[in-house]
């Protein structure tokens, strides 16, 4: 079978987020949600870029998904990445980037999607670093109306 | 027809990037994704993620996304704008916001290298704070690529 030349063939982008912080403040978990009726599947792919972080310090990231029928009862979290130190600095390299891809199959998920992502710095107050996360919906079998 | 139930099917992830900025500080300059061989794909979407974190009183977040292509991963051209966009703009009591835009791309008459750059600005003097993030998905593979 040929597939569709254009990528954005029932193919949707869902509601995502970007995040910037410094050490010792804002280290608490930023979620955001997604009606992803209509689909089957989706991608979740997270950068995250550990800016300036002092030697020996590191940054760890917390990767979760959370399903609603209602967009307002949520049910407990699933972990999608355990707690994961992405980055130790190291002199000379003080900085770094990554990324993280997620392959979501919804068979059986609620139609509200959240994915939350909490990310620390254990140095005091003056590293920073940031992140972000997009979902990439798709695999309708008829273009969704919601 | 019917269509593939897996979002992966034919599609790749490639390396974005990610920033976060106070205003007028190091990281308020373009910033430029790692080269993309997109041999064998046809199309892509290029997803940007922004947060305008904390933005003074009628200041604004401005956000500018650039294409750079080049035929021998080596000379590149000098970019086409396909994003410029003033993503928000602070009124009292609402100082913080977030969104996305999303450009889809038709590679037909691009040439086989590309990379994607972001430049966010706040035009306050250095109070203010602002994120986002460049994600890339290939696509439209009429068979599966064998050199990515």
């Amino acid at each position: 079978m040929g597939l569709p030349k254009d990528v954005g063939h029932e193919v949707q982008e869902g509601v995502g987020q970007a995040y910037y912080w410094t050490s010792g403040a804002g280290e608490t978990e930023q979620t955001c949600a997604t009606d992803r009726a209509g689909y089957s599947s989706g991608k979740v792919i997270v950068e995250w870029n550990a800016q300036a972080v002092t030697d020996k310090k590191k940054l760890t990231l917390t990767i979760q998904r959370y399903q609603s029928a209602d967009n307002s009862n949520w049910d407990a979290a699933e972990v999608l990445q355990a707690a994961t130190d992405v980055f130790t600095a190291a002199t000379p390299v003080l900085a770094a980037t990554g990324r993280y891809v997620f392959n979501q199959n919804f068979d059986g998920v609620k139609r509200y999607v959240r994915y939350g992502v909490t990310g620390v710095l254990n140095k005091g107050s003056v590293d920073t670093a940031s992140y972000s996360l997009a979902i990439l919906l798709g695999g309708s079998a008829t273009l969704p109306t919601t | 027809m019917a269509t593939p139930k897996d979002v992966g099917h034919g599609l790749q992830c490639v390396p974005g990037l990610t920033n976060g900025w106070i205003a007028g500080g190091a990281n308020e300059i373009e910033k430029t994704s790692a080269v993309i061989d997109r041999a064998g794909y046809s199309s892509a979407k290029v997803i940007v993620e922004w947060n305008a974190q904390a933005v003074t009183d009628k200041k604004k977040l401005t956000i500018v996304v650039k294409r750079y292509q080049s035929s021998d991963n080596s000379a590149w051209d000098a970019g086409t704008v396909i994003l410029t966009s003033d993503v928000f703009t602070a009124a009292n009591p609402t100082l913080a916001g977030a969104g996305h835009s999303v450009v889809n791309e038709n590679f037909d008459g691009i040439t086989r290298y590309v990379k994607y750059s972001v430049t966010g600005t706040l035009n306050q003097g250095n109070t203010d704070t602002a994120s986002y993030g460049l994600m890339i998905v290939l696509g439209g593979a009429a068979t599966e690529p064998t050199t990515l």
